[in-house]
């Protein structure tokens, strides 16, 4: 089973110890540590809570008291700030240069306070408002103008602290002191947000539990109960009851054990997944196949056993964070594993970890069966059976898969097609992570089953029919199971599915070839595989996330939206229902539109209408609807609308009508159209006496549907604690409502769709029956839902994505891909760390750049690429924001300058002049509103005059105070316009402002632009994802420039470095090709030269060391030859004379042996002599001297003797240049040639010595026309003991060369076979 | 014994709407989240609205089932009441149906008890006449 080939090592008994040992230090560690954090939190636990609750309480009581008193001494500390610079208030109102001082000193003190929340206000002794900072709240006038206090007042942003200092001034010091005003600093205590809450309950946070608080007007002061106590203020009045009620003090000690178990389950599970790691290692080195068995079921329980624990470890509170609640994601199918997006991850994980697992087991699998595996040609019905089942069971996973990514995707709420990372929601992207994993193990699941299906077949490459047979066999059981999925109802999309399994079947069929690649590859090349193997995947099951997101939204709309759009009206009709019932419950009804007066300055009040309205459907569900109320005269003397203008209160007059409620519907005016209206109204009656009237309207306005955004920031804001999460199915679904004439009634989005002729007749001939389709609108296709009823045409669409919008998505995807992988291996080598291995990638890849010039060089271009793109991205970006919000700021002004000609020709419109503030009614607000399609108020001074949302204001929700910064840039700095930011609480808004004159005296028109906000945010947004791929596309261009050029600059020096290893070798014939023409083909060059040189340079060394060689065995001979020559010479002498002495001449026999003797001596002296020449090293005498004289001297004694047979012509011009050499030497030289050219020339010839000059040089050419030479014999004509002759020592050229080059001088010979030869000698000049 | 009457009670209703309305109050007495489920479409989103649970969105029946065994898990029904008016039927036959209910609960983990208002959207499908919650929306 084990590759014994590759890495395996037997577990010997020391490593099993060491191993168990390390296994038991993990165990014991993780065991301690989360044994440490259960007695820690226990500790912490009885710390923070106590050991009974009357301690818990008492904690909570001296937390609250501390707070409550850190809020007073800081408002104290603010007010009393303020208040010294008193003198300023003594000055007029109108004086705005004080006015300017006192806004900049309450700011002043409230940035330096560093609470965001502290609000001060300034009062003249009027207790008119004159300066303030942040949002502060109305405070009763008796407060204003009263003694210092501290006070709790419920405000629009929960319970405020409120502490009111009088500001007192002594002119001079014998004029008595005089109040000029007062300081009011507050404080949020506790924040309440949304109409639904008990508005006399407000929680605030303690370290123990929640603290619920209640006013001295909610009861404060009454009771008495067991957990509860009050707070005073420093003059012992009672400023509030706060009370911590024992259920909430054992729900905290449930949570902090809950959170305790969740921690130290946590931390068993980490300590699982450390041991698990630490298996591995054991499964690395097992040497059996039941040990490595038994290793991958050890780890496999671990996984199992450390995903069960975390299971367990999410405590159930926690699921009101996204990351941990259903609502965000859970499983239909597979319920109770999958209940949230961390769930997911943390599933995914394990699954993936299970798979990489199996990865190993199928390729040791393989290799275990590599010498066993049949010919697949062999028993071809078996390979196709296991093939076939194979396959079968791939093509079944990732149709199940499909499945579960349409069960994911139905049951989120969470954008899966938002693949960036802006804006961060750990909740999505732990479902984005958990994703990748998922897509990555499916995959590869399906490689490993057909990997592992083909490890017991051997496949003859190349050879056509088994990979026909092969991928034959896959490609019909895909198709199978592709036909049973179809015939079972499910709606997988094919082309994915098809992909992803042909994916998985060329990947299994290269898997062998990819594997071997990969355990030779380099550490970068690996992690950049990984990568890949978890990227692809990705990118295959795009297409299916993309149709699955498609249907869920699809399905949304036809089964929800749809449905809802056209039962608005009906669902209109039982809310007003509810609503008139719910009136009809109020009780003394009567007795309240008895205390209603007539209106006063010829204006209907709101604030009863606005209680009645309040206290029904109308408020709950925010409908377009308005509450009249009618004396008993008929005149309308309260008025309470949202968002519903009346064009003609002056004219209303309530008829009158029975005590029971008549319903009716109406058209009404609404701008410049009419709108569908129910009307109801009824007379109120007591014992049958009418007191007066109420008229219910209900306006017809798809606004109100759940799933329209709406336009009003102030409805954002109180929407959202639980407004949808981000990017939900359908969240980008817009409305539109045709009548029958084919106008558009109703639009929520920026624009309608043009209905032609063609698609109006498919709709008016299909009847009732709904269908989709697309329609084009601004050049942008949208897949729209058509449906019909009596009342009109309902179109709802969704722009499709484009192939722009695909490329964002790939790059997108690509990048949290990397992001996932990035994250993958950290957590590997932490995990790693953790079970005391060397996490070695991380280190691997250091060495391998630092070693690599060509990495170096890769990641130089790509840092290089990387560094100006980004900065231009950013540049680009922060220029077009700058853009787009100067865009918006403009049209902010200019929507207010808009809504301000507005307001001014209402007013004259209306003929009720300028004098009448009460002309500027909420009404008209109302009616601005829905002309500029934006909120619209009117500030008179520092409180609200006219809003188009009064609800919010009159229920105290919202803030009546001016904003600090619009004041100041309207009323003070005397700016045309002011665009600005405002929050409520943490919702940030933009705000445009504009002076407007009503009544004489000026006011302030504020607009609020949420709306225009969210579009520039998601321009912004879209232009920024265009940006990432720009850059994207940009570095990726960069990187593959890099990997060319250090591709080209790198792979001659790697070629240099190959060469220069030859060379060190002695391989001198090493030379390198470059196709470059720059400084490295000079580099090459010089290399090649160099080579060359050496070449050369070895060839003359081993010359010389031959010469030297020879020299020495020369000397030798000459030495050996020498000796016994004398003595035999003598002999024979000696012999000859003693005999010639003796008068007794020789035998000619003897006398011709003796000659021969002494004749063979001569030879061999001479010989010897040759040699002693060669192998003596003589040293040159140079002299200046004339090279044609010297050619005489030797040629001259051989003119004699030749002058028969051979002709010897010398043409050494006088005019040569002297050059500087040994006589003696150089004469050896020449005769040696000369001999050399008439032993060539046995039959008679002709010697020509020719002198020339060349380049600097004198040259002289022995030209002979003896037998010449072959190739052969010219290449070793210089080699010692070398001649063609049948006699002769093969020294003379030799010697001739060496005399010549000790001269300076260098030597050629050229010959011919036949032709003769000529040797070429050469000196400098002297 | 108090199921048998609450069954009874399912069983005696007159048409398909009130035996859904009667199943619907069973099944929030007797804090059945598997029950409550299967007042919902088994494979549709529905738009849900209670803010002390944290959601206003439209869910799936993964989503939508976690969050009923929890509020059965952190609920004890007291009371369920359909508003006895009836005000939210339609006078004609209709496919739509809104419903009040005054749903009474003690709050498991703090044990106090609240009032909640349920406002019920009630829709029947085309495909098998079954009456379904297609929206919930509580306010108090």
């Amino acid at each position: 089973m084990a590759d014994r080939g590759t890495e395996s090592v037997a577990l010997t008994p020391p490593h099993a110890s060491h191993f168990a040992s390390r296994l038991g230090r993990i165990a014991v560690a993780g065991f301690a540590l989360a044994a440490f954090s259960g007695a820690a939190g226990l500790i912490v636990q009885a710390t923070r809570l106590g050991h009974s609750n009357a301690a818990a309480l008492e904690r909570a009581e001296r937390d609250v008291r501390a707070e409550f008193e850190d809020l007073r001494s800081s408002l104290a500390a603010a007010a009393r700030a303020v208040t010294g610079r008193g003198d300023l208030l003594g000055r007029p109102f109108t004086d705005t240069g004080a006015g300017r001082t006192l806004f900049e000193i309450v700011t002043f003190e409230t940035t330096r306070s560093g609470a965001p929340d502290l609000a001060i206000t300034v009062y003249s002794a009027a207790g008119t408002p004159v300066a303030w900072s942040g949002r502060p709240s109305e405070i009763p006038p008796d407060r204003v103008a009263g003694p210092p206090s501290l006070f709790v007042a419920p405000g629009p942003l929960g319970l405020r602290l409120v502490h009111v200092e009088p500001v007192v001034v002594r002119p001079a010091k014998s004029t008595p002191e005089r109040r000029v005003g007062a300081v009011a600093a507050e404080r949020v205590l506790s924040r309440s947000r949304g109409v639904g809450r008990a508005a006399s309950e407000f929680i605030l946070s303690s370290s123990v539990a929640p603290v619920v608080l209640r006013t001295r007007y909610e009861g404060a002061g009454e009771t008495n109960r067991p957990g509860m106590f009050r707070i005073r203020s420093p003059s012992g009045e009672t400023l509030i009851e706060a009370e911590v009620v024992p259920a909430e003090l054992e729900r905290a000690r449930l949570s902090a054990r809950r959170d305790l178990v969740g921690i130290v389950l946590a931390i068993l599970a980490g300590t699982i997944t450390v041991v698990a790691v630490q298996l591995l290692d054991w499964r690395r080195r097992a040497a059996r196949c039941a040990e490595y068995t038994r290793a991958t079921w050890l780890i496999l329980a671990a996984l199992a056993v450390g995903r069960a624990l975390l299971w367990f470890a999410t405590p159930a509170r926690w699921t009101a964070r996204p990351l941990f609640s259903p609502a965000s994601y859970a499983s239909s199918s597979v319920a109770p594993l999958l209940r949230s997006p961390v769930d997911f991850l943390l599933t995914a994980l394990t699954v993936l970890g299970v798979v990489a697992l199996l990865a190993d087991a199928v390729r040791r699998l393989r290799l275990a069966y590599r010498r066993k595996r049949q010919a697949a040609d062999g028993d071809r019905l078996r390979f196709v059976l296991a093939q076939f089942a194979a396959g079968t069971a791939v093509a079944a996973l990732v149709f199940g898969y499909e499945l579960f990514l349409n069960d994911t995707i139905e049951n989120t709420t969470l954008d899966v097609l938002h693949f960036s990372l802006h804006p961060w929601s750990s909740a999505r992207l732990a479902l984005m992570f958990g994703l990748l994993c998922f897509h990555a193990a499916v995959v590869w699941a399906g490689v490993l089953s057909l990997f592992g299906a083909l490890a017991f077949w051997r496949i003859d490459r190349g050879r056509l029919p088994g990979l026909v047979y092969l991928f034959g066999t896959w490609s019909v059981a895909l198709a199978v199971v592709t036909v049973v999925v179809d015939q079972s109802g499910w709606h997988v999309p094919l082309v994915p599915v098809s992909l992803v399994t042909a994916t998985c079947m060329i990947a299994a069929y290269l898997a062998p070839r990819a594997m071997a690649r990969f355990r030779h590859a380099s550490q970068a090349l690996r992690l950049f595989s990984l990568f890949l193997a978890l990227a692809i995947p990705a990118l295959l099951m795009y297409p299916s996330v993309l149709h699955f997101a498609d249907v869920a939204t699809r399905r949304l709309i036809e089964a929800q939206y749809a449905v809802q759009a056209q039962n608005h009206p009906q669902e209109l009709q039982a809310r007003l229902s509810q609503s008139l019932h719910q009136i009809d419950r109020i009780p003394a009804l009567p007795d309240l539109m008895r205390s209603l007066g007539p209106p006063s300055e010829g204006a209907a009040q709101t604030d009863t209408a606005f209680l009645i309205w309040r206290q029904t459907d109308l408020a709950e569900f925010r409908l377009t609807s308005a509450i009249e109320l009618y004396g008993a005269d008929g005149a309308l003397v309260s008025r309470f609308a949202l968002n519903f203008p009346e064009y003609a209160p002056s004219a209303q007059k309530w008829q009158r009508t029975a005590c029971h409620w008549d319903v009716f519907g109406e058209a009404a005016p609404f701008g410049s159209a009419e709108r569908r209206m129910l009307h109801a109204e009824r007379a109120v009656c007591d014992q049958r006496q009418t007191v007066g009237a109420i008229v219910v309207h209900v306006m017809l306005d798809y606004s109100a549907l759940p799933f329209i955004s709406s336009k009003s920031p102030y409805f954002e804001f109180f929407r959202t604690p639980a407004s949808p999460q981000e990017g939900m199915p359908g969240g980008d679904v817009e409305l539109v409502i045709y009548g029958w004439g084919g106008l558009p009634e109703y639009t929520s989005g920026t624009g309608a769709w043009p209905i032609g002729e063609e698609l109006f007749r498919r709709i008016y001939v299909g009847g009732r029956q709904p269908f989709w389709t697309t329609i084009a609108r601004r050049d942008v296709p949208y897949r729209v839902y058509v449906t019909n009823d009596r009342a009109g045409i309902y179109v709802l669409g969704y722009p499709v994505i484009g192939s722009f919008g695909h490329l964002v998505h790939v790059a997108e995807l690509a990048t949290l891909a990397g992001l996932a992988f990035a994250v993958l291996v950290v957590l590997g080598a932490v995990l790693a760390r953790l079970a005391g291995r060397e996490p070695a990638s991380g280190r691997h890849l250091l060495r391998e750049v630092r070693a690599s010039f060509y990495r170096k060089l890769f990641l130089a271009f790509v840092a290089a690429s990387i560094v100006p793109v980004i900065t231009l991205a950013f540049a680009i970006r922060i220029y077009f924001a700058a853009i787009l919000r100067a865009d918006v700021e403009a049209e902010a002004a200019r929507t207010a300058a808009v809504a301000e000609r507005v307001i001014e020709e209402s007013a004259a419109l209306q003929q009720r002049g300028p004098e009448s503030l009460a002309s500027v009614s909420d009404d008209v607000m109302v009616w601005i509103s829905q002309v500029i399609d934006q909120d619209v108020n009117i500030f008179a001074g520092p409180r609200l005059l006219a809003t188009s949302e009064r609800d919010l204001f009159a229920s105290g929700l919202l803030p009546t105070r001016t904003p600090n910064a619009v004041y100041r840039a309207i009323v003070l700095q005397r700016l045309p316009s002011f665009v600005g930011d405002d929050e409520i609480g943490d919702f940030r808004y933009m705000l445009a402002a504009a002076p407007v004159r009503l009544a004489g005296r000026d006011a302030i028109l504020t607009v609020p632009l949420a709306l225009r906000q969210q579009e520039i945010e998601r321009e912004i947004d879209e232009f920024d994802r265009g940006v990432y791929l720009a850059a994207l596309v940009f570095i990726l261009l960069g990187a593959g420039i890099g990997l060319s050029m250090a591709e080209r600059i790198a792979d001659p020096v790697k070629r240099l470095t190959r060469a220069t290893r030859r060379v060190a070798r002695g391989d001198f014939d090493a030379r390198v090709a470059v196709k470059t023409a720059d400084e490295l083909k000079k580099l090459v060059d010089a290399f090649n030269s160099m080579a060359a040189e050496l070449k050369h340079q070895a060839a003359e060394l081993e010359r010389t060391h031959r010469l030297e060689a020879w020299a020495d065995m020369a000397r030798q001979v000459a030495h050996e030859i020498k000796n016994p020559l004398t003595p035999i010479q003598l002999s024979a002498e000696h012999l000859r004379r003693v005999h010639d002495d003796r008068h007794r001449p020789l035998s000619p026999v003897l006398e011709g042996c003796v000659d021969s003797i002494l004749g063979q001596v001569r030879l061999l002296r001479q010989i010897a002599a040759e040699f002693s020449s060669f192998a003596s090293s003589p040293t040159p005498r140079p002299a200046s001297t004339d090279l044609g004289e010297l050619v005489e001297e030797v040629i001259e004694p051989y003119r004699a003797g030749l002058a028969s047979r051979i002709r010897v012509d010398v043409n050494v011009p006088a005019t040569l240049p002297k050059v500087f050499v040994d006589r003696t030497l150089l004469g050896r030289a020449l005769t040696n040639i000369l001999e050399n050219a008439l032993h060539a020339m046995p039959g008679g010839g002709r010697i020509l010595v020719t002198g020339t000059r060349q380049d600097g040089r004198v040259r002289l050419d022995i030209r002979d026309t003896g037998v010449g030479m072959d190739d052969e014999a010219v290449e070793r004509i210089f080699e010692p003991y070398f001649s063609t002759k049948a006699i002769g020592t093969g020294l003379g050229l030799t010697i001739a060369k060496r005399n010549v080059e000790l001269n300076g001088g260098t030597i050629d010979v050229r010959s011919e076979k036949g032709e003769g030869t000529t040797v070429t000698i050469t000196f400098p000049y002297a | 014994m108090c199921c048998t009457v609450l069954l009874v009670a399912i069983v005696s209703a007159e048409g398909p709407l009130d035996r859904r309305l009667a199943a619907i109050r069973v099944a929030f007495l007797k804090n059945d989240a598997s029950l409550l489920a299967e007042q919902f479409p088994a494979r549709d989103k529905v738009y849900l609205a209670l803010p002390d649970f944290g959601v206003r969105s439209f869910l799936g029946p993964g989503p939508l089932r976690a969050l009923l065994e929890r509020l059965a898990a952190e609920t004890s029904t007291t009371a369920f009441v359909f508003d006895a008016t009836d005000q939210g039927r339609p006078t004609q036959a209709s496919d739509s149906v809104w419903i009040k209910a005054r749903w009474t609960y003690r709050d498991l983990s703090t044990g106090s008890v609240r009032l909640d208002e349920l406002h019920f959207s009630i829709r029947r499908n085309p495909e098998d006449g079954e009456w379904r919650i297609a929206e919930l929306r509580a306010s108090r």
